[in-house]
């Protein structure tokens, strides 16, 4: 093989299996990486995809200005291709605007098998992730039934960031009574909406006796609904937005030492009225019951607070973001603290994202100008590689300059609000 | 300490400490296979696709290793860290590329897990962050696809959603 030097000698080439090697490099790298590596040659583009495929997790995305046709041109570009890096499909039906759902030109209503025979023949929809807003007559939602009530069995991650509320649970899924137990026999990922109804948790939980990670941006209240079903533990994504009451079921949760890859915390909404030390215990609990945490994000408070306590099981984080949140940053004046050295408490991060958006809501607030001054005030941290700014719609030279002085290695990419 | 001899292709013959020669699972079961007990210190293992300079490597770095740990069990294949090599492996891996290539090849046909998982990491540390054509010319890959072939699988790359 041309990728390798031929200084092994003859023998040694022709006995040993240079391709598991080259497998087992490239398995180490992520989707965006194989994908360049699927460009260097014939050889490697039919072991990035391999690995894409088997591995990982490569989805085909499908836009909502016009699902139907975008996946009927996908259905075109298979046609064409021999090995596609594919292992599934990431369908969104619909967008909003305001509170109403925007329509698309649809390109009729002819059965799925008919539209779409080559993307079901040959994309293996092993992983699905549907954002499915309101009801739909499209064909890509009668694609999404399809995969649902006839290809379910292989289907191994479910990303459900939204669904229509379905009346008919076991209807809609074509759920038997004697399968109710094994409907999703594969399903070792799950990912739930913000919000999901009882049933249709319970629906999905029960029929998915493989079932290892939960994600999502699960809260104390689904916690409290996967306790009822020994499932908690598998929970890897906690939103940790206190108020007094959950302190027990975030306790209690903390005490199953669940394996968190992602936790958010925010005092918003707990402070002045909740306890400081009930607080500090549950997280410092999370954290270190977390050795695989990798991404934190937090409003600055909590950050503080975090620094006090000290967490030195979560060495492993490498994506920090920050909430700026005036509602109590500013109010409690936790600037006046002191700077918080971000190494120590994160050998090897390396990236940061501020945003001004309160976490766990939606809404983005009025920049404060003087934030601009104190942010260089608060973080030290050369190692960062980068750091992004989200949640305003813009950002002033000075502010790009203290931020260069806080991450002096750091590539800054401002991202302003459309 | 029992002792195994160890010989590379080229006759060049290694006593080791037989608990270092096991680290490799393909000796381990030679030695099984073999019966061989941990008195015959007089057995020579012929390795016939090793040679001297990269097997004097590898019973280094397996030297360096013999007390670790048993690696946690990946739990997942999707994510793997590659900025986890501990310095003493940076430093041991700071080689030629061919050397480097061989130790890969060694640690595969001798079956060292945590040998092969260090290298081949380096190796995908190597391949980050480069374009196509740096690959290329990093491990003098010849492009073998015609300019057609190329755009087609830009096309089908940019439906893949970025995570």
């Amino acid at each position: 093989m041309a990728s390798f030097p031929a200084s092994v000698g003859t023998e040694v080439t022709s006995t040993l299996s240079i391709d598991l090697i080259l497998t087992e490099i490239l398995s180490n790298l992520c989707q965006k990486e194989l994908l360049v590596c699927s460009l260097v040659s014939k050889k490697w583009n039919l072991f990035a995809r391999k690995i894409l495929r088997d591995q990982k997790i490569c989805l085909a995305e499908i836009h909502a200005e016009c699902p139907c046709k975008n996946l009927k041109d996908l259905d075109g570009l298979l046609q064409t291709v021999g090995n596609n890096p594919f292992n599934g499909l990431s369908i969104t039906l619909q967008k909003t605007r305001g509170c109403d759902i925007v329509g698309h030109e649809c390109i009729g209503s002819s059965g799925v098998s008919d539209l779409y025979s080559t993307l079901l023949e040959k994309l293996t929809v092993k992983h699905l992730k549907i954002n499915w807003l309101g009801p739909s007559n499209c064909p890509a939602a009668k694609l999404i039934e399809n995969i649902f009530q006839e290809r379910r069995s292989i289907l191994k991650g479910l990303a459900i960031q939204a669904l229509p509320y379905v009346e008919e649970i076991n209807a809609f899924f074509k759920i038997e009574e004697k399968s109710k137990n094994n409907w999703l026999p594969k399903l070792e990922m799950l990912e739930i909406p913000y919000g999901i109804n009882e049933t249709l948790l319970y629906t999905l939980l029960d029929g998915a006796p493989q079932l290892k990670e939960i994600l999502g941006a699960i809260n104390p209240r689904e916690v409290e609904l996967l306790m009822g079903k020994n499932k908690a533990h598998l929970i890897k994504e906690f939103e940790f937005q206190l108020v007094p009451g959950d302190i027990p079921v975030c306790l209690n949760f903390a005490s199953l030492q669940p394996k968190l890859h992602k936790l958010m915390t925010s005092l918003e909404g707990y402070l002045p009225s909740g306890s400081m030390s009930s607080f500090c215990e549950v997280l410092k609990k999370l954290l270190e019951s977390s050795n695989k945490l990798q991404i934190l994000k937090v409003d600055l408070l909590s950050l503080i607070w975090i620094a006090s306590v000290g967490i030195s099981e979560t060495r492993n984080i490498s994506q920090l973001q920050i909430a700026y949140d005036d509602t109590i940053d500013t109010n409690l004046n936790c600037f006046s603290l002191g700077k918080v050295n971000l190494i120590p408490l994160f050998p090897k991060i390396k990236s940061v994202i501020i945003t001004f958006k309160r976490l766990g809501l939606d809404d983005t607030r009025e920049f404060l100008p003087q934030e601009f001054q104190q942010i260089q005030d608060v973080f030290v941290c050369p190692n960062v590689k980068s750091v992004a700014i989200e949640g305003s719609d813009f950002m002033p030279p000075n502010f790009r300059a203290s931020v260069t002085r806080c991450f002096p290695s750091a590539s800054i990419l401002f991202d302003p609000l459309e | 300490m029992p002792v195994v001899r160890l010989q590379s292709v080229d006759g060049e013959v290694f006593p080791v400490d037989v608990e270092i020669a096991r680290m490799s699972f393909a000796i381990r079961n030679m030695l099984d296979d073999l019966g061989v007990q941990d008195n015959d210190a007089e057995e020579v293992i012929p390795l016939p696709n090793v040679t001297g300079p990269i097997l004097r490597k590898v019973i280094e770095w397996c030297t360096h290793h013999k007390d670790d740990p048993p690696p946690p069990e990946e739990d997942d294949t999707r994510e793997k860290r590659t900025d986890d090599i501990p310095a003493w492996d940076q430093e041991f891996l700071r080689v030629d590329q061919a050397v480097l290539f061989d130790i890969i090849l060694a640690a595969n046909y001798l079956d060292i897990k945590g040998l092969l998982d260090v290298t081949c990491k380096t190796v995908a540390n190597m391949i980050k962050g480069k374009t196509p054509e740096e690959i290329r010319k990093l491990f003098n890959i010849k492009n073998d696809f015609t300019p057609a072939e190329e755009e087609q699988i830009r096309k089908e790359n940019e439906w893949c959603e970025e995570k």
